[in-house]
């Protein structure tokens, strides 16, 4: 495990039932600060963590895509991802089925490859559950976490573009992509076979799918280039072919910005609050 | 006081200009036979093409770009239905009134409409007997009437008021020119009245060929435009396999080196290559999409720069990123 490092998991849910649906897909990123910022700060002994987000950067780690899955088979499978990684935050679309899949994720007995498991539940922090998780932001106005981060929105069309925004800003600066799957060497494509698994393999697969997507995303102009703005005068977001790995890398950014709005508040409130002490 | 003495009966039309039931079956099954023979006309491969399509397809939008022919093969579509169909009514819409008194009725006096077979097609006969003209222009409709009792209405248009003055009007085919700048105004008249009137009864509302006839001409919009509704609704039908419904776009590189009536090859006597050039000089690549090839355009622009994410491939390669099983298994 990288030292300083915190995970986020970025959820895009569909049923996926048909050839040309959209998948439903769950991405990891991993969040560090800028290691030469933390050195500065380590050798002035002040505290590593910095609550802007340019001083993170932002790698992103891991990539599933799921096709046919039932409610339960999703709730299991976020649940894996989340033992795997010990997410600091997991921001799911509400679209897609995602208000049943988090509804599901507050069951403690999840199917998990197959097998009845008992795991932790895992529930937005607003939700006063002892013994649970509270790592789950659901990407709609209204969720409190969202709320954290853009107050006041007076419409969904400009939660999307201020998420746009955010991640293009992300991308100039903080983002950093794996070698994409058509770039690598054989040497380097050899280092994630794995004899019992293919799924390494699949993981780079996937991201290298969502930096291919994230190319794909337009927004609409009119003749002469301006912006079509909405009714409540946000940006018209589309794409060319399919976005759903990107727009769970963007999710799992917007994880992040959730995390570090309250670990900015906590901080302020309690001194100098800890990760641990927060959650 | 009238004379006593035989009623002598004479046909309309001499024997050679009138059109017989064999004739008629032909023309009906094939248009462009009927444009042949009728106006005289000879037509380019994407012209009888469109032509078809006009005849055969109830919903037509017809995208077509620039100096693509697509007037003149409306008002032979619209002629010919009115001569071939029985008791057939054509409405002809435009933006303006005075845009189809200056692109649609000028036909009536060009070299196709004096093809005698034509003429003599042309007419018709009034409530009390007596021969009427063949069009008359009032002023809030201008009319060309046929032997067989079929009527070509062009009505002056009020998009404005959402067409109420045609509230009264039925018609078995309906065509309009430049809908998308009619759907620019604003009005719903598209919608509530125009499509509303297309209601008179045919022999077969199920076939094909009886149905009663939409016919959209405009060249292509972009995703903006008020008209990319209508569009996206035709695509999804036409996607979706429906028969009754079609989007046809050609344009100016349709033309063929086939030799037309003037002995020149389509291509050199109506591509006009320098008007084009210059348009297409002028034009942004999108609009030359659609004003010239009709490719109705997303007119959309990339959110997230290539250069970006490249930098964030090359920053990824710097600090050797990458994919992981879980938080334990990272280096």
């Amino acid at each position: 495990m990288k030292q300083g490092s915190y995970h986020f998991m970025g959820v895009d849910p569909a049923p996926a039932l048909g050839e040309r649906s959209d998948d439903g897909v769950i991405v990891v990123a991993r969040m560090r600060v800028r290691p030469e910022l933390a050195e500065a700060r380590a050798l002035q002994g002040l505290d590593t963590f910095s609550d802007q987000p340019m001083d993170w950067l932002a790698e992103y780690v891991y990539g599933y895509r799921c096709r046919k899955m039932s409610v339960r088979q999703w709730t299991g499978m976020i649940h894996k991802v989340n033992d795997r990684f010990s997410p600091e935050m997991i921001c799911m679309d509400y679209n897609g089925g995602g208000t049943y899949i988090g509804l599901g994720l507050r069951e403690a007995r999840q199917l998990i490859d197959g097998v009845e498991t008992s795991v932790t539940p895992i529930v937005s922090p607003a939700e006063p559950l002892p013994d649970a998780r509270h790592t789950l932001c659901m990407f709609k106005r209204g969720d409190p976490c969202i709320e954290g981060v853009w107050p006041r929105l007076a419409g969904d069309e400009l939660l999307v573009d201020a998420m746009h925004v955010a991640f293009q800003s992300a991308l100039e600066h903080s983002v950093l992509f794996p070698e994409p799957w058509e770039e690598r060497s054989n040497a380097s494509r050899e280092k994630l076979v794995n004899p019992a698994s293919t799924e390494l393999q699949w993981a780079a697969k996937m991201v290298s799918e969502g930096i291919r997507q994230l190319a794909s995303i337009t927004v609409l102009t009119d003749e002469a280039g301006a912006w079509i703005t909405g009714r409540r005068g946000g940006r018209v977001f589309s794409a060319t072919g399919k976005k759903d790995i990107a727009y769970a890398m963007i999710y799992a950014y917007v994880g992040f910005l959730v995390w570090l709005k309250r670990m900015a508040w906590l901080g302020e409130a309690t001194g100098n609050a800890t990760e641990a002490e927060v959650w | 006081m009238t004379t006593p003495g035989p009623q002598i009966h004479v046909p309309s039309a001499p024997r050679r200009l009138r059109i017989t039931e064999g004739m008629m079956t032909d023309f009906i099954i094939d248009p462009v036979l009927a444009a042949k023979i009728i106006f005289g006309v000879e037509l380019d491969a994407f012209q009888r093409a469109r032509l078809r399509t006009y005849w055969w397809v109830p919903e037509v939008m017809d995208s077509s770009g620039f100096s693509s022919a697509k007037s003149i093969t409306f008002w032979l579509f619209c002629n010919l239905r009115a001569i071939l169909i029985p008791d057939q009514v054509v409405g002809v819409f435009y933006l303006s009134f005075e845009a189809g008194k200056q692109i649609f009725w000028p036909y009536y006096r060009s070299p196709l409409a004096a093809a005698p077979l034509f003429r003599a097609q042309i007419g018709g006969l009034d409530e009390s007997g007596d021969e009427m003209k063949g069009t008359s222009k009032n002023p809030s409709c201008w009319v060309a009437r046929f032997r067989n009792g079929n009527e070509v209405k062009m009505p002056a248009p009020d998009w404005m008021k959402d067409a109420r003055t045609q509230a009264g009007l039925r018609f078995n085919v309906a065509g309009i020119d430049e809908w998308t700048k009619v759907e620019a105004t604003g009005t719903t008249g598209i919608d509530d009245q125009f499509l509303g009137r297309l209601t008179r009864p045919s022999y077969n509302q199920h076939h094909p060929l009886w149905a009663n006839k939409t016919i959209f001409l405009a060249t292509a919009e972009h995703r903006g435009h008020p008209g990319w509704s209508r569009y996206q609704s035709f695509k999804r039908r036409v996607d979706r396999g429906d028969p009754n419904c079609s989007i046809i776009q050609y344009s100016y590189k349709d033309y063929s080196d086939r030799r037309c009536h003037s002995g020149k090859t389509f291509k050199e006597e109506y591509r006009v290559d320098s008007k084009i050039k210059a348009m297409v000089e002028k034009f942004t690549p999108d609009h030359t999409l659609r004003e010239m090839f009709g490719v109705w355009s997303e007119a959309m622009r990339g959110w997230y720069p290539p250069e970006s994410i490249k930098k964030a491939v090359e920053r990824g390669r710097e600090h050797q990123t990458e994919v992981t099983l879980s938080r334990h298994s990272e280096a």
